[in-house]
């Protein structure tokens, strides 16, 4: 023993560990509190059962089995997929709140789906063909020279010539 | 008035890329809540991409401007100065008001200057005599005035050697005006002339070829390699210098539709923070400047060998915001911008070729189609989805 404590190596370590000797104390003395307050904590009976009846009363309308715990890991083995995709759709409402509340978006939107789709032009076509229709309106009856008239109209005509495309298309599949 | 302000976070430049890097800031770290700082003279905020189609008569002007104030971030402050200087070595700036700002991390996206007055006479005439421009709130109506009321004869549409925003602008506008001259009956008696300081009329071969057939369709008369170098807008006389040979030729017009030369602005060309050529030297892939580690840069003020546009930014603004705050944390920069930038090349009312390319030329297509194809669907998205994109999307920090 005395040989070994002669070594300088020993010496060092012995010097250090006596310098130490305070904080150890001290480290010692705190983790001996804390096992003291653990051993109080598993002696109190009352206070575990308390705790463990709270618990037990405020899980047992959720039926909990070992399958949601299962779940409940895969649900967090998940979490850093799911979370991505829950940014990218926290964006997109943002996207869309914003858009709704922009006034000035909105009716730049509306006004090229107008351009887009021409129902105003459509409905004004309709609107003006019935207002038209009532005021020329006539009994004579429509003759073959009329009809003959009509049929030479270019919408006419392409119509006609579509159904008889569509005619010989769907013979070929026959 | 002067004021002394001390910030986290200091951004120089409320456009594009300023308020979308402003944004993914405050939205990704709250702490930065009144600790960003956005510094533009500017009260107005313009959409820039819909000048075409207002130039073209296809879009209202009104429609491409809104108040600065509005657009600011919550979270973000706004300094309606101009800066002045870069003082780098001391984490600070000065504007031209007199005000001083100490920031911890600087983030400049000041955009380009235009230089209107490197043609000679153009200042004088721009709006007026046939000379329009579209790259210019005050002058982008001048465009359809005159496209509007041509009645035939020579329209010229240039373009500068110099890089500017939105390479593709100068020509999309003349195919438009060629649109227009058909409907209206004019082209018959019209010679349109595309006179650029560039080797060719785009810097992808899969887009160029598409644009090829275009001026060939529209017969459109092509000169590469000739600079705009003065206007003569009360003679209609343009004057152009080849720039192999250095020799002057005029041309007469009877409209010419200006693209004006266009590069750093002054107070970043003669910072520190500017490389050689005055452009803010950041490294192309993290964004960081290369020599002051807490500053960043973005948009087209910076030296990326890339088209300056704003769909470049779109890419550009979420590295920024990820390597700023990952810097912060003092965490490795992993964000990387590979180049991307896309050019809406509008050959027609209604025909878009819709060009995405990244720094190395190859194509970076959005759609699972061919995009190198004009499309009417491309023309729509551009006219009447990207601006509410831009206003509700990219300006929020979420596109």
């Amino acid at each position: 023993m005395v040989q070994l404590l002669e070594t300088e190596e020993q010496q060092e370590a012995l010097r250090y560990f006596i310098e130490k000797l305070p904080q150890l104390k001290e480290a010692m003395e705190s983790v001996e509190e804390k096992i003291a307050v653990v051993q109080h904590v598993i002696n109190d009976k009352q206070s575990l059962e308390a705790l463990f009846t709270e618990f037990e009363e405020k899980t047992a309308p959720f039926r909990l089995t070992t399958e949601h715990i299962e779940a409940l890991a895969t649900l967090i083995q998940l979490l850093p997929t799911l979370v991505q995709w829950l940014q990218k759709a926290e964006e997109f409402i943002l996207f869309a709140t914003s858009v709704i509340n922009d006034r000035e978006s909105m009716a730049y939107a509306i006004e090229g789906a107008k351009d887009i789709v021409p129902i105003e032009k459509g409905l004004n076509i309709l609107k003006e063909t019935n207002e038209r229709f009532q005021r020329e309106r006539d009994s004579s009856t429509v003759s073959l020279l009329r009809m003959y008239r009509l049929l030479k109209h270019p919408l006419i005509q392409d119509g006609v010539k579509y159904i008889e495309t569509l005619l010989d298309v769907a013979s070929k599949h026959k | 008035m002067a004021n002394v302000y001390d910030v986290k976070v200091a951004i120089v430049g409320a456009g594009s890329a300023g308020i979308s890097i402003a944004a993914r800031l405050l939205r990704k770290n709250r702490q930065l809540h009144g600790q960003v700082l956005l510094i533009d003279p500017s009260d107005k905020h313009y959409y820039q991409p819909l000048w075409t189609l207002v130039g073209g008569g296809a879009a209202k002007v009104e429609d491409s401007v809104r108040e600065q104030a509005s657009l600011i971030p919550d979270g973000a402050k706004w300094l309606k100065e101009a800066v002045d200087t870069f003082l780098p070595e001391n984490n600070t700036l000065k504007t031209k008001e007199g005000s001083t700002v100490r920031y911890d991390y600087l983030v400049v996206a000041a955009g380009v200057e235009i230089y209107w007055d490197q043609v000679k006479g153009l200042k004088e005439t721009i709006g007026k005599n046939g000379v329009c421009s579209n790259y210019s709130y005050d002058y982008v109506q001048s465009t359809w005035e005159n496209i509007r009321n041509f009645r035939g004869g020579t329209a010229i549409f240039t373009q500068p050697s110099t890089q500017v925003k939105c390479g593709g602008a100068p020509q999309k506008i003349m195919y438009l005006a060629d649109d227009y001259f058909r409907q209206s009956g004019v082209r018959e008696q019209t010679n349109i002339i595309f006179a650029s300081g560039l080797p060719n009329i785009f810097a992808v071969k899969r887009y160029a070829d598409t644009l090829e057939q275009v001026i060939q369709r529209k017969n459109i008369e092509t000169k590469y390699r000739v600079e705009l170098v003065e206007i003569d807008g009360e003679a209609k006389k343009a004057t152009f210098e080849h720039l192999d040979t250095n020799e002057r030729f005029t041309l007469s017009f009877d409209m010419i539709h200006v693209t004006p030369p266009m590069g750093s602005p002054a107070f970043i060309k003669k910072s520190p923070l500017a490389d050689a050529a005055g452009w803010v030297d950041v490294d192309p892939y993290t964004l960081q400047h290369k020599t002051y580690e807490n500053v960043f840069g973005a948009g087209d003020c910076t030296n990326l060998p890339t088209s300056k546009t704003g769909a470049a930014i779109r890419k550009q603004a979420p590295v920024v915001a990820e390597n700023l705050l990952a810097y912060m944390n003092g965490k490795p920069l992993k964000a990387r911008y590979d180049g991307y930038t896309s050019c809406p090349l509008v050959t027609g009312y209604n025909k878009l070729v819709l060009a995405e390319f990244d720094y190395d030329k190859n194509p970076q297509e959005t759609f699972p189609f061919d995009q190198s194809k004009e499309r009417m669907s491309m023309y729509i998205m551009k006219r009447n989805l990207l601006p509410i994109v831009y206003w509700n999307g990219m300006l929020k920090g979420l596109m």
